[in-house]
């Protein structure tokens, strides 16, 4: 399946083409093998029998109906949806933002600290198509920005991903208030939307329109009061971010 | 160590040993993993049996912490595994390794006359190089890193979408063939590793590791530090 790639600047900004991706079972595996937090074997197969809903006309005849039926009667697993999410985002980032693989650090999960999928290494340079996105890139911060990434069948299901996306990254911005206060409203979403007419992946960066209120919140909310600041329309904190309310 | 102090070093920490060690254990070369992470470890003061003290802090550390604990109790597993699929070759995993390349590989076998050797970059700095060799040993397919290998027009795109099912994407990817015995054939990816498959074609199996591993170091070879560095 090839995949249109667009990039914008919060949650409604105006999207920029980066073209498509090609995305298909051989380079699935060999990127989820790289990039997946969970040992998945044969990752591309899960991603055909996932992804595709039913083969195209032309291509039943070596499908044939097994392939959907067999999986109606059973859910797709969360766990592998996920994987699909962060491989995809993984071959995002290198085919379409040109980030080095020296630049991007794909998070082994730890079990007592939710972490985000990724880390993208800015402390060098900032990718120049993140840096096109941004309407302050005077301002954008060298240093590691999180990342997550999402993967849901239709467009209803990727606005639930974004929302608890956007929470684990604002746990990201809470956690490092202190330490690196810089990061504050920097951060990457990627979502992949697989099915409905028009599959899509959109990479949202968020970049903060007024840092010094979220600096502020942080300081004086728990994470949790924090993160569903961020989260719930018309609070402050979110409107501090910019192209999100 | 104080919050300031934290702050000044969580930016100074260096992840490469985290990337590099990533794509060692993709590639099974577990001893050189460990010996990675706990370089990385040692950098920051951790210990590398107790959990880092600011998990929350650094995402990176915590995640090499953890790593490190599960490549060690993996080890063992990957020896039995590699020791009950190559009876011929002692030294298991096989590491094949050069002071003077920028690569590493460990060598595995799968059947009788085929073998899978996964090769990977050993330096990050040398990423650009590893894919300017690729292109100056493949083919007339050409791979830039970064750029899209697959983006064609649209109406190329639709023509291909039917053999993109049927798997045949190997016409646009770069692969580097050797003749000889063992045939050669490698094909890079985007991930800074190339899995490079050696099929022994004579009746007669391979009696000592170095039939095999001889060519596959002369194909390794040219990853070769040049004397100046690409930055």
């Amino acid at each position: 399946m090839d995949v249109p790639v667009r990039i914008r600047l919060g949650l409604n900004g105006a999207d920029t083409q980066l073209g498509r991706i090609r995305l298909n079972r051989r380079l699935i595996d060999t990127a989820s093998q790289h990039f997946g937090a969970y040992h998945i074997l044969e990752m591309g197969r899960h991603f055909d029998d996932y992804l595709i809903a039913w083969p195209p006309p032309q291509l039943q005849m070596y499908y044939g109906p097994h392939l959907a039926l067999r999986r109606t009667g059973k859910q797709r697993a969360p766990v592998i949806t996920g994987n699909i999410g962060e491989t995809v985002a993984g071959q995002v980032f290198r085919r379409k933002i040109g980030v080095p693989i020296s630049r991007l650090r794909h998070i082994y999960p730890t079990s007592r600290f939710r972490t985000p999928d990724y880390l993208l290494d800015c402390r060098v340079a900032i990718p120049p198509r993140i840096i096109a996105c941004l309407n302050n890139p005077a301002n954008a911060p060298f240093t590691r920005w999180p990342v997550e990434s999402k993967a849901a069948a239709t467009a209803g299901r990727i606005t639930q991903s974004v929302r608890s996306a956007l929470q684990q990254v604002a746990s990201y911005w809470f956690n490092h208030r202190v330490t690196n206060a810089a990061v504050m409203g920097y951060g990457i979403i990627v979502t992949f939307q697989y099915q409905g007419q028009s599959p899509e992946v959109v990479v949202r960066i968020f970049e903060p329109s007024h840092q010094a209120i979220l600096l502020q919140s942080a300081g004086t909310m728990t994470a949790a009061q924090f993160t569903a600041a961020i989260n719930r329309i018309g609070s402050a904190e979110r409107g501090a971010l910019r192209n999100v309310n | 160590m104080s919050i300031d102090e934290l702050s000044q070093e969580l930016e100074h920490w260096s992840d490469d040993e985290y990337v590099l060690a990533r794509l060692a254990l993709w590639a099974g070369d577990v001893d050189h993993a460990i010996q990675l992470l706990d370089e990385l470890l040692a950098s920051r003061g951790y210990l590398r049996n107790r959990y880092p003290p600011n998990p929350d802090q650094d995402v990176v550390g915590a995640a090499a912490s953890r790593l490190r604990r599960q490549a060690a109790r993996l080890r063992g597993e990957v020896r039995r595994v590699a020791e009950s699929r190559m009876p011929q070759i002692s030294d298991v995993p096989h590491v094949i390794v050069d002071d003077k390349w920028f690569v590493r590989a460990t060598l595995w076998c799968h059947r009788e006359r085929r073998y899978q050797a996964l090769v990977y970059l050993s330096e990050l700095k040398f990423e650009s190089r590893f894919y300017e060799i690729i292109n100056a040993l493949a083919g007339p397919r050409k791979y830039t890193p970064g750029s899209p290998r697959y983006d064609l027009p649209s109406r190329k795109m639709a023509a291909l979408r039917m053999r993109d099912h049927l798997e045949s994407i190997s016409e646009y990817s770069p692969t580097i063939v050797v003749e000889g015995l063992p045939f050669i054939e490698a094909e890079p990816n985007d991930f800074g590793t190339m899995e490079v498959d050696l099929i022994w074609t004579r009746r007669e199996l391979p009696h000592e590791v170095g039939q095999l591993e001889r060519p596959l170091r002369k194909l390794l070879s040219r990853f070769q530090r040049s004397k100046s560095p690409p930055i």
